[in-house]
Parts: C-alpha cells; structure tokens; sequence
C-alpha cells in the first residue's frame, strides 16, 4: 500500500473507531459524515483500498443501529486490529481485518438487505451515485465502485444525482438539430 | 461527412430500460446510414450486463438489435485520438495535486470515432463529457462546487479539449424518443381521451429521464412545448 493510502486510510480507520468506540445515538449521522469524506479521495486516488474502507463505512452507517451489543464490540475490536496492522505497515494482518470486519457487517445485513442486494452492492451503488453527483463520468464512477454501468444509470437516474443548472446546447436547439439529422422539418 | 451516429452506452440503456429500443430500427430506417457502437460501448452493453442477474435480459435485447444489424459495431476507433483526449480531459482537474480522472477511457471511444469519421453526431446521454465539450465553463463550475476539496484547472488542456472536439453534434435519447414522437412511431400509444398527446408525450419523456437521460425538469417542458 503506497504511504499516502495507508495515511488516508488510517485516518478513516480511526475517526471510525473515534466514532463508535462510546455507542450512541450520534454514530449514525456521524458515520455518514466520515464516509461522504472518505468519497472524495476515491475520486482522488483512485485506489482499491481507499475504494473498499469508503465501502465499508458506508456499509456500517447502513447496519450500526441494527447491530446488537456483541457484534458492536466485534467491530469495535476489528477495527483495533485494522489500525494496529497499519501502524505496523503489515499488509497481510490488514487485509484480514478488513476481511473480517466485512463479513461481520455482512451478518447483520439481513435486517437491511435492499432489494435482494447485499448491503456492500448498495454501498457501492450509493457512493457510485456520489461519485457522479460530484461530476465524474458514469462510466467513470461504475467503474471505480466495480458497478456495471445498467446498475449505476438506473439508480442513480431516480435520485437527483444527474441534476444540474450547468447547462450545454438549449434543449430547443439540440432537438431541432436531431429532427435535421432525420430529415423532419424542426 | 460519413452519415453515422455513435452511440454511447447511456442512451441505449436508457432505451431498453424505458422499453422504447423498438423505435431504434424504425430511427434508423428513416435515418439512412448506421448506427455504430464501438467494442467498450458494445463491452458495456452486453458482455458486463450478462455477468449480472438483474441486467440479463437487457443485455440480450442489445444483443438481438446487433443481430438484426440495428446496432453495428465499429471496429475501426482511432485509438491514438481516443489516447489524446481522454488525456487532455484527465488532465484538466486536479485536487491536492492529483489528476483527477473524471471520463472512462470507453466513453471516449464513441466521441473519437465520431470526429475521426465526421459522423452525423454522437448520442451521449452522460453529463459529463457532454457538459466538457458544449460548455467547459459549466463543467469547471460543476466541479467546483461539487467537491469540498479545491479544484485546480489546467486551462491549456481545458481549451484544447474543447477546440478539438468543438463543433460535433450530441444528441440525447430524449430527443430520439421526440423525434420517433414527431414521426409518429408512437401514435398508437395516444390514449383517447383529451389532452392524449400530451399524456403520451409526457409518459415517454418522463421515462427516459427517471431510466438515464440527464435531463432536467424545465428541459423536458422546453420540448414539450416545442412539440405539442
């Protein structure tokens, strides 16, 4: 992991723990917070890891209310365990506490599951929706969040992520030019 | 100028998704020419969506409009032009010293293939590099206030992005759905009842903006008004 990653990282790894480590009723909103910031360095470095620890906190906004107190603490030490592996720049311990923290967010998913999907798929497509909102590509912000350009367009096409006042050619203008191109007279 | 139009992924899927594909053969019979898609749209379109449970049919209905020879993959894309400028457009942002990659290298490849061959236009339902080309003011402005972090431009790549891609028709799917509307493809679908066309007129467009078509609410009244 290059040394500004694991900084970025690290960083989300502890304002998390900083977050949940006193359960109450603000983790929720602040969870939110920390994974809208942790959106924009996707955008800015463009890393795998940068990608999955956004997920994951998105992931855990999702689930935390619904998490009793064992699996609370559960997290709580993995997240310990994530911090400590990139203090210590060990790769390999890192990538199992992630691993494990996903699989213990995929445990008490089922209270949240949305529309059949797993609640890493609607992170994913939740941040994706960020991602474009913030003026990167669809084919851009699919591909950074591992979506299929169908998955991204038609949700975030519901969603007021595509709105913009910026405006290109005047609507008027852009059909007369498309009646032109098949020969109807505008 | 080679009678084309390059499809990008967006409006296809906005198409399929709104169940109004069937008007691309009708479109394409009055048009006259052809309908390219390039590999990474056709990549997109079919292969991707096969891999995903939800998307599988779509995908097979892209796939019978390749057979039928509605969509026609182009192979031959410039891939140095396509190189060039989704450099320039990679380039032109920056946060915290880092480019900012804000176009995928595919959807380049429609834009590219069109200049190259003077094609009619492009069909481009994405924002983005429709905004990039048409209005890059808007396009500085978009993501400046988008991104909490402050955003760096770099003018030179700004202006020459836009001067070479200058001048190149884009067209929606909206207004390929008010164009089958004018025709009169869509003429049995009028309820009878008062004010038919105007309800049929705002199903089809309204369905193309909630399935993919950015467009906004004041727009899709613009053509509304234009054409009733």
């Amino acid at each position: 992991m290059r040394e500004e990653i694991e900084k970025e990282v690290l960083y989300d790894v502890r304002e998390c723990i900083k977050i949940i480590e006193v359960r109450n009723e603000t983790d929720f909103t602040q969870l939110e917070t920390l994974s809208n910031h942790a959106i924009e360095d996707v955008a800015v470095y463009k890393d795998a890891d940068i990608i999955t620890i956004t997920v994951f906190l998105y992931s855990l906004y999702k689930v935390v209310r619904t998490l009793n107190d064992t699996e609370y603490q559960t997290v709580i030490r993995l997240l310990r365990a994530t911090q400590r592996a990139l203090e210590q720049h060990n790769l390999g311990n890192y990538n199992r506490s992630i691993k494990a923290l996903f699989s213990a967010v995929e445990k008490s998913n089922t209270q949240t599951r949305e529309h059949l999907q797993t609640v890493m798929d609607a992170a994913r497509i939740k941040k994706g929706t960020v991602l474009l909102s913030k003026g990167l590509s669809i084919g851009q912000a699919a591909g950074l969040m591992g979506l299929s350009n169908w998955d991204l367009q038609s949700y975030a096409s519901k969603t007021t992520a595509l709105e913009h006042d910026e405006k290109g050619v005047p609507a008027s203008t852009r059909l007369n030019i498309t009646l032109k191109i098949f020969g109807v007279k505008p | 100028m080679t009678k084309a139009l390059f499809f990008d992924a967006g409006p296809v899927i906005t198409l399929v998704i709104s169940r109004l594909s069937w008007i691309l053969p009708l479109l394409k019979k009055k048009f006259g020419g052809e309908f390219y898609i390039t590999p990474a749209v056709y990549y997109e379109l079919v292969e991707r969506p096969l891999l995903v449970k939800r998307f599988k049919f779509e995908a097979l209905q892209v796939l019978k409009m390749i057979k039928d020879e509605t969509l026609v993959i182009y192979e031959d894309v410039p891939q140095k032009k396509v190189d060039q400028l989704i450099s320039l457009a990679n380039n032109t942002f920056s946060i915290k010293g880092k480019s900012l990659d804000i176009i995928q290298e595919g959807e380049m490849e429609s834009l590219a293939s069109a200049l190259e061959s003077n094609a009619s236009a492009v069909v481009m339902d994405e924002r983005t590099l429709r905004l990039f080309i048409e209005n890059k003011d808007a396009m500085q402005h978009l993501l400046g206030h988008r991104f909490n972090a402050e955003i760096s431009i770099n003018r030179e790549n700004l202006n020459s992005f836009a001067s070479q891609t200058k001048g190149v028709p884009i067209i929606r799917s909206i207004e390929l759905i008010a164009t089958a509307y004018t025709l009169g493809f869509l003429k049995d679908y009028v309820p009878p009842r008062k004010g038919g066309k105007e309800i049929l007129l705002d199903s089809v467009l309204w369905a193309a903006k909630y399935n993919g078509s950015a467009v906004t609410e004041s727009e899709v009244e613009e053509i509304k008004k234009k054409l009733l």
